[in-house]
């Protein structure tokens, strides 16, 4: 899991194009992969479900990546944005810097049986209430709660509008 | 400077004021801290000429206005450089860590939604009169086992945080904290490498390097990572042999990151200016302890002891030691 090198998988020839960035988001991203590409397409779906983990060095490359495609006129749409990079957005002001979160994964803890969990929810003005209701823990069958507070983990929203 | 010249009068007094305005919350820390030094009480805003006899303020801000304080820090500033203020402040939101580093006087900061850490004040106050600033182990339990790891180039830092992760995730803790903590690892060790080496003559050897370009310490340097457990709290370290953080460099960084202004990420050549900020973000404390041109350790602490509800819950706390100057 430590590799520092986060990988690009694009599925070419898609309109928007799409793409998912899989490991660590580090200093050493590479945007070139994408880059051509979208600018083709003039927009691009971004799948970061499969981020691990995100350094500083690593937030300022991908910042720097979406300056780049907004600077080219590329729409870009983030999905399935992992828990670690929905912290990013909630930590940093400009880290969607004008891409469109679509959805996220949110997590859930089971106190019964110690389970983590992540489920997937399409960001819009229901996102706060799904994410509360009740979910059951796919091992042990018993109550999941939202591992985190409510607010602030989606408090990139207001970040996104301010 | 302000933190590093209240250093050059280092303790000449361990006599402390205590402005705390609840009567209550004044007994629970006199019991505690007059056990290390002499203790005066101030209901009320402290007259700043009466600050001659002391070299710590420890501030409760429950029950004092925000405006009073910020007069009153501006005032220690201006005109009692070396009084050091120490605060014990509710709520955790940026803007309170923002509003509490900009004086720029104010290094231990406490806070909490609930009662008074009465022992990590302790801690806090303990180190700072006794000048013992430096370990880990001041923060366990007396025979809590700790992890070691020496780290001396670029190549070294995956395997070492391979052997940070297998640990947490031997002792089953929360998936999130585990990568968290790795995460803390890696600033604190990049922070090691590529920001702390220093020429013998004091320039920066690496720092305008980018994080991707290998680098290796002088001969005969070492960064020294450890890690502890006691089952509720995990703890980390990482030494350097330089000592070449500032305190100003930390607080304007920290300051600035919270102010989460355009100006968020450094463009400079090097780091991003993130990685206090964000290190802060992932830990309950943070702890700096530096001996100027000596070696610098940073200190994160977490707690492990459940959901990462559990850990949001628990208090937090920002504290900078500087000794020598």
């Amino acid at each position: 899991m430590t590799n520092r090198n986060a990988s690009w998988k694009i599925q070419s020839g898609t309109k928007p194009l799409t793409a998912a960035l899989v490991g660590e988001l580090s200093e050493t991203l590479s945007r070139e992969p994408l880059l051509s590409q979208a600018v083709q397409a003039r927009a691009v779906s971004i799948d970061l479900g499969e981020i691990t983990r995100v350094t500083s060095a690593g937030v300022r490359e991908w910042v720097d990546l979406l300056k780049e495609l907004a600077n080219q006129g590329v729409e870009v749409a983030l999905t399935n944005v992992s828990v670690v990079v929905v912290g990013q957005l909630n930590m940093i002001s400009n880290f969607a810097f004008g891409a469109t979160v679509v959805s996220i994964h949110a997590p859930y803890f089971c106190e019964s049986c110690g389970e983590q969990e992540t489920r997937i929810f399409v960001v819009n003005d229901e996102t706060l209430s799904k994410i509360e209701a009740p979910h059951k823990c796919t091992k042990c069958g018993g109550a999941l709660e939202f591992d985190d507070l409510p607010e602030r983990f989606l408090a990139f929203r207001q970040i996104a509008n301010s | 400077m302000n933190i590093q010249a209240s250093m050059a009068t280092h303790y000449q007094s361990k006599s402390l004021l205590l402005w705390i305005p609840d009567v209550l919350r004044f007994r629970l820390l006199e019991r505690s801290l007059a056990q290390l030094a002499p203790i005066t009480r101030s209901v009320s805003r402290p007259d700043v000429s009466q600050l001659q006899s002391f070299s710590f303020v420890v501030v409760d801000l429950a029950g004092v206005k925000d405006t009073d304080f910020a007069d009153f820090a501006a005032e220690v500033l201006r005109t009692r450089p070396g009084c050091r203020l120490v605060v014990l402040a509710r709520g955790k939101s940026p803007e309170t860590w923002r509003h509490l580093l900009a004086p720029g006087i104010v290094s231990n900061i406490l806070a909490s939604d609930s009662p008074i850490a009465t022992q990590e004040l302790f801690t806090t106050m303990r180190k700072l009169l006794g000048a013992d600033i430096f370990g880990l182990d001041k923060y366990f339990p007396h025979g809590v086992t700790k992890l070691e790891w020496k780290v001396h180039r670029t190549d070294e830092l995956a395997p070492t945080l391979a052997g940070v992760e297998k640990y947490l995730q031997g002792i089953s803790v929360h998936q999130r904290l585990v990568s968290q903590m790795i995460s803390v690892a890696d600033e604190f060790l990049t922070n090691a490498l590529y920001n702390a080496p220093v020429s013998p003559d004091g320039q920066r050897l690496f720092h305008k390097l980018s994080r991707g370009t290998p680098v290796e310490l002088p001969q005969g340097r070492t960064i020294h990572l450890s890690m502890m457990c006691d089952g509720e709290v995990l703890g980390l370290s990482a030494v350097d042999e330089y000592g070449s953080l500032e305190a100003d460099t930390v607080v304007s960084y920290l300051a600035k990151c919270f102010a989460r202004g355009v100006d968020q990420i450094d463009q400079k050549p090097g780091g991003a200016g993130l990685g206090f900020y964000c290190v802060f973000e992932w830990l309950n404390h943070f702890i700096i302890n530096i001996a100027a041109h000596q070696r610098t350790e940073m200190i994160g602490l977490m707690n492990v002891s459940g959901s990462y509800k559990t850990f949001l819950a628990a208090n937090k706390s920002f504290n900078l030691f500087v000794y020598g100057s």
